[in-house]
């Protein structure tokens, strides 16, 4: 606690606690909070915290009216764009900014104690980010109970398609499923991320690189160095468990006729989503 | 990519589900802003890998940044412009009709022989000078209306014509829309503006109707307005327009609160006020809470420092300007911002005292105002009564 205190007093004057009523001790109170609740080491946390959007963020926590007027000074512009860029609709992204911003208000009906979302910031990132991300968490949240609340009529004009019961012939491929997943197991976690990002959300090259804050000639060699040695050992299992390397090169194929429907009925969805929200946008124009 | 996943990989990759629940927001963006220590940067990557939902949350988050830090870089007028989009809807229709009828008047006076029309040469004095009122061709927001306007595809191109008219041209719009009788009032009416523009410049203004110094492009606008059968029309035009788009000389966004004469979200107030003043005057807040204007990009000087009052909120429409603070403060120039009338919000025997967060006006004469305290107050005499809500 020494630590915290010495560099609450060290840093008061930068963090501009002072204009809100924070004084060192309350600082340094902050502070403690937050390391606690980041479960990480003071040497840690302190030297990479953004103490000044940090206290900011407390000081609105506490409903200090200078405090809300900097904030919306700041951000409030700053919501808007984020919220249009994440929704690609007016509609939409003015509902998810007003939204956001009561709840960060944290106003509720009976005009009780405030439960900002605010205090759920801990300073790793900007607050703009956070906020960011606090409104493109509430954009999948809504999109995907629009989403769950599509009836079964609706799913099958969009295209979508059940599975058929399993044939032998996929049962048989029970050894290939359990080889991918093992192999998938043992990668590392950015390499998996990689991945799910590239085949299973269609992410592309230029999204991933931005993202990752690499070039995408980057990107695109090391999932090809990821995918080919994926492949590599798939088959390598495949031929331990049993498998001619024949089978194994056929097992590993990608020319399935019901992957091939399964894929259709993907690209499908994935098309009627987008083309919803440019109707969405449309409708309005 | 030359290599393919194979299909059984995909699946698997797939079917992963992710045990733990979903990072904060704030691991999150840290993730997206590289701002995560290794271990958490190890928990949140593990995560990502097997959570659909949360990969879909940091890309979105990350293309947010990316793109607002895009638009800001090489386009801030757009920028701004798109902060406030909505507000251009509710206008949409009016300024249609209103674009519509206008051209209409055009098309029907073209057809009258250029003799027939007299020509008085104090309205083209008066014409040549700058037009506040009327609609800026080169405005951003202009652009932004006619984008939408795509549906009224018949009357569209016309649209287009008369609304990306340069000056000149709509100075020879305007003088063939007159009716040869109406030529004659607007002399007189001209000629009123003239010896206002000879006069010495009257004193502060004290009511929001009050003539201007330096006013002789608005007087002589508003004979236009008066004599043109249009007039209402002309004035809702110019004045109506959603004020949410810049100017086309508008600065990259400083430090401070943005947006037009129609607040944003959140109902809180405004700074950036950028159109139809006098002189293309540019307003702002400062962050500490100072009134400032501008006539020259990079250059702002403060208004009303003089008083104890910390701004809040600052909002344009046409050449009236209304800033308000602290402790129930609102001020209103038509001059842009040479002379301050103090408007106070009453009624019924009741005084805000509030600070004010936003000022809204959709017209010259309605508005509203809304405090912290949240009451709202509105007008529709341009601020001399007010209703409490």
């Amino acid at each position: 606690m020494a630590m915290v205190r010495a560099y609450a007093a060290e840093h008061f004057a930068d963090s501009g606690a002072a204009r809100f009523g924070i004084d060192v001790d309350a600082l340094a109170a902050i502070l403690s909070e937050v390391i606690r609740r980041r479960e990480a080491e003071p040497q840690d946390v302190l030297p990479t915290l953004r103490l000044e959007e940090l206290v900011l963020a407390r000081a609105c926590l506490a409903g200090h009216d200078g405090a809300w007027e900097l904030f919306l000074t700041r951000y409030r512009a700053m919501m808007y764009e984020a919220a249009y860029a994440i929704a690609h609709d007016e509609t939409a992204a003015r509902g998810l900014a007003d939204s956001l911003y009561a709840e960060l208000y944290g106003v509720n009906a009976a005009g009780e104690a405030r439960a900002s979302k605010l205090r759920y910031y801990l300073g790793r990132g900007s607050l703009a980010g956070w906020l960011r991300t606090v409104i493109a968490q509430e954009y999948v949240n809504r999109y995907r109970r629009t989403r769950r609340e599509t009836s079964l009529d609706a799913a099958l004009e969009e295209g979508a398609q059940f599975a058929a019961p399993a044939s032998q012939a996929q049962a048989a491929d029970a050894r290939v499923e359990a080889a991918a997943s093992a192999e998938l197991a043992a990668l590392p976690a950015d390499e998996r991320f990689l991945l799910a990002a590239y085949y299973l959300d269609r992410r592309t090259l230029a999204e991933i690189a931005r993202l990752l804050h690499v070039h995408e000639s980057t990107v695109s060699r090391k999932l090809e160095r990821v995918t080919a040695g994926l492949r590599k050992r798939i088959r390598k299992r495949l031929i331990g468990a049993g498998m001619s390397a024949r089978q194994a090169d056929e097992a590993i194929q990608d020319t399935d006729v019901r992957d091939l429907r399964i894929e259709v009925g993907k690209t499908l969805e994935q098309d009627r989503r987008d083309l919803a929200f440019y109707k969405k946008s449309g409708e309005e124009g | 990519m030359k290599q393919e996943l194979p299909t059984s990989a995909r699946k698997a990759l797939a079917r992963q589900a992710a045990a733990e629940a979903h990072p904060s927001a704030d691991l999150l963006s840290g993730f997206v802003e590289h701002a995560l220590s290794a271990a958490e940067k190890e928990r949140v990557t593990t995560h990502l890998a097997s959570c659909a939902e949360c990969r879909e949350v940091v890309f979105l988050a990350g293309a947010a940044a990316a793109e607002e830090q895009q638009t800001r870089q090489e386009h801030p007028a757009a920028a701004a412009a798109r902060r406030l989009p909505w507000a251009s809807w509710k206008w949409l229709a009016p300024a249609l009709a209103t674009v519509a009828i206008v051209a209409g008047i055009i098309v029907e006076r073209s057809l009258i022989p250029s003799n027939a029309k007299p020509h008085a040469p104090a309205s083209t004095v008066a014409m040549n000078a700058p037009q506040p009122a009327l609609p800026t061709a080169n405005n951003a927001a202009d652009e932004v209306i006619m984008k939408r306007a795509q549906p009224a595809a018949a009357s569209r191109p016309r649209q287009m014509q008369t609304r990306k008219a340069t000056p000149p041209e709509r100075e020879t719009q305007l003088d063939r829309s007159r009716a040869p009788a109406q030529q004659a009032v607007l002399e007189k009416k001209n000629k009123t503006a003239d010896a206002e523009a000879a006069a010495p410049p009257p004193p502060a203004i004290t009511a929001e109707a009050a003539t201007v110094p330096g006013s002789t492009v608005k007087s002589a606008t508003a004979a236009n307005e008066v004599n043109l059968q249009s007039a209402g029309r002309n004035e809702i035009t110019a004045k109506a327009l959603p004020s949410t788009a810049p100017s086309a000389a508008a600065a990259p966004r400083e430090s401070a609160k943005t947006s037009g004469a129609i607040s944003g979200a959140f109902g809180a107030g405004l700074a950036l006020a950028r159109r139809d003043t006098p002189a293309a005057l540019r307003w702002r807040i400062t962050d500490d809470g100072h009134l400032e204007r501008s006539s020259t990009p990079g250059e702002w000087t403060r208004v009303l420092a003089e008083l104890p009052i910390s701004f809040h909120s600052v909002a344009v429409i046409g050449s009236d300007v209304w800033a308000g603070g602290s402790d129930g403060a609102l001020f209103h120039t038509s001059d842009g911002g040479e002379h301050w009338s103090r408007v106070e919000l009453t009624s019924g025997g009741q005084t805000e005292a509030g600070n004010i967060q936003s000022i809204r006006f959709n017209t010259p004469l309605q508005g509203s105002v809304i405090t912290n305290s949240g009451a709202t107050w509105s007008t529709s005499d341009g601020g001399k009564t007010w209703a409490h809500q």
